[in-house]
């Protein structure tokens, strides 16, 4: 069924109530009102700390806390005993990156395109664990090109962490291919799926994968609250915090640390946050996915078309809509990129994001650019009309500075 | 980062100072003052101008131009977005603060 925009936008009052156009859906989504209300609901009638008391009062704070579990697994094909609440993906990529445990030699290997958050915890763990890391630059003009990683999986790996698209290119990498390559060599995988998330289903069973995290702040949920698959056939890894309600036992010298997802989830937890994190799957489901790849395919083309035809512009990665995100890195030549971002701003209220993304290595060795992109990333509830202000704004800058 | 500057044309003012981005000891700032400022961005040009910086472009919302191999974009609500700053510290940025907000002929 088609979907009425202006209704959804009407649910984000930030998009209902302001003239803002809301470009940096890659760093963070809007959040729906009924999203909010859900977090509000939790905190002023069920507040309570989950799992731990016998009251009503506990067990309503309990039954939602547990139900949003049950949400997030259905959401990815996982059972709800696979998936540990985290604040975010770069924790529960910590998470497995300290938590395993490595051999000296072990070798692990991530891509150049990553976000920090799927490359620093593989260097500090290298580092302390005498790992070997090794690296695959992803071939971005074919991106169904499979051989960099099958090189880097031909000595056998014990482990490959890989996003699933790009934070700044919105290239969609070959995932499901890679995995399966690397199953077939025993190699643990991990995948980054933050930008994928809000965008096309996942399914881990069907994947195949060994661990999986996402954020909710990118899938139109709140901020502080993610997911972490941990397959039950997968090694479990040591938790990376420890204290209250995470343990079986404890003597005084060793505990004895719960089961997956217990044993992760040390302290009081952020129900409030959960309940929300719940309520924006269920608003991804009322739109339903179909909806939304049909409506970013479209949005991706308009913007991909129109701002190709500015010779000033430099647009990185693929051109055109298959296996790409509407997620579009860019200069205009002769300025800098905070400059070029903050004129979107003043001129037009247009929210873009400037420099790396956290993606230093990307751009460094993989793009050749040292001061970084002007990005802009959108969401299925943008619209041609925000498309095409952009374009005129655009042109507005470029008259500003003329030959600059 | 919070940093105090006397302004030859708004006086006192208290600046929030935020790295953007570092590389290579290489940095961008913006500088935003606390309270919105209101710039009168012609008397300002041509004090640059004046100064020998390369001047990019300008209109009533904005004057663009360079220091040297820095890259400084102004809002006339007092807003600056400084790129390639060397060394990327924040003493560094106030140095050029002081340049933009009173530079040389500027009359209050």
């Amino acid at each position: 069924m088609a979907i009425d925009i202006e209704s959804i936008r009407r649910q984000f009052p930030i998009l209902a109530e302001g003239d803002i156009i809301y470009f940096d859906n890659a760093a963070t989504s809007l959040m729906p009102r009924q999203v909010a209300e859900a977090m509000m609901e939790s905190d002023l009638y069920y507040r309570a700390n989950v799992g731990r008391g016998l009251s009503r009062h506990t067990r309503k704070a309990t039954g939602v806390f547990e139900e949003g579990r049950e949400k997030v697994a259905d959401f990815l094909g996982a059972e709800p005993r696979e998936i540990v609440f985290v604040r975010n993906t770069t924790e529960a990529i910590n998470i497995i990156a300290c938590g395993l445990p490595w051999k000296k030699g072990d070798r692990v290997v991530t891509t150049l395109a990553e976000h920090h958050s799927n490359f620093l915890p593989w260097q500090v763990t290298a580092k302390r664990n005498g790992l070997k890391l090794e690296y695959v630059i992803p071939n971005l003009n074919d991106l169904s090109d499979l051989e960099p990683y099958d090189k880097a999986l031909e000595s056998k790996p014990r482990l490959l962490s890989m996003l699933y698209v790009s934070n700044v290119l919105g290239v969609r990498l070959p995932v499901a291919e890679v995995v399966r390559m690397a199953k077939e060599r025993g190699t643990l995988t991990m995948v980054d799926a933050a930008q994928a998330a809000p965008h096309f289903p996942i399914n881990v069973k069907e994947l195949g994968v060994d661990y999986l995290a996402i954020s909710a702040h990118k899938m139109y949920g709140p901020t502080g609250i993610g997911a972490l698959y941990i397959s039950k056939d997968a090694p479990q890894p040591q938790p990376l915090l420890v204290g209250g309600g995470m343990v079986t036992d404890v003597m005084l010298d060793e505990f004895r640390v719960a089961e997956t997802p217990t044993g992760f989830e040390a302290g009081t937890q952020p129900i409030s946050a959960v309940a929300g994190f719940a309520r924006a799957i269920d608003f991804i489901g009322e739109v339903g996915f179909d909806n939304i790849e049909k409506r970013c395919k479209h949005l991706t083309g308009e913007f991909d078309h129109k701002i190709r035809l500015y010779d000033r512009l430099r647009v990185f990665g693929a051109e055109g809509t298959d296996n790409r995100l509407g997620i579009f890195a860019f200069h205009i030549s002769g300025l800098g990129v905070h400059r070029t971002a903050s004129l979107y701003d003043q001129f037009g209220n247009i929210v873009l994001r400037s420099g790396h993304h956290c993606a230093i290595p990307l751009h460094r060795e993989v793009l050749g650019v040292e001061r970084g992109t002007v990005r802009a990333s959108m969401a299925f509830y943008n619209t041609v009309e925000e498309i095409d202000r952009f374009m005129e704004v655009t042109e507005r800058i470029l008259e500003l500075v003329g030959d600059a | 980062m919070r940093e105090e500057i006397d302004t030859i044309t708004n006086g006192p003012i208290v600046l929030e100072i935020t790295r953007l981005c570092s590389a290579k000891n290489i940095g961008d700032f913006e500088v935003a003052p606390f309270k919105n400022l209101k710039l009168d961005l012609d008397r300002f040009y041509s004090c640059y101008r004046r100064c020998g910086y390369d001047l990019n472009g300008m209109n009533s919302e904005t004057c663009l131009f360079n220091i040297g191999e820095v890259e400084v974009t102004l809002f006339c609500d007092g807003r600056i977005v400084l790129e390639r700053i060397v060394p990327d510290e924040f003493g560094r940025v106030m140095e050029f603060v002081e340049k933009i907000y009173n530079p040389p002929g500027l009359e209050k």
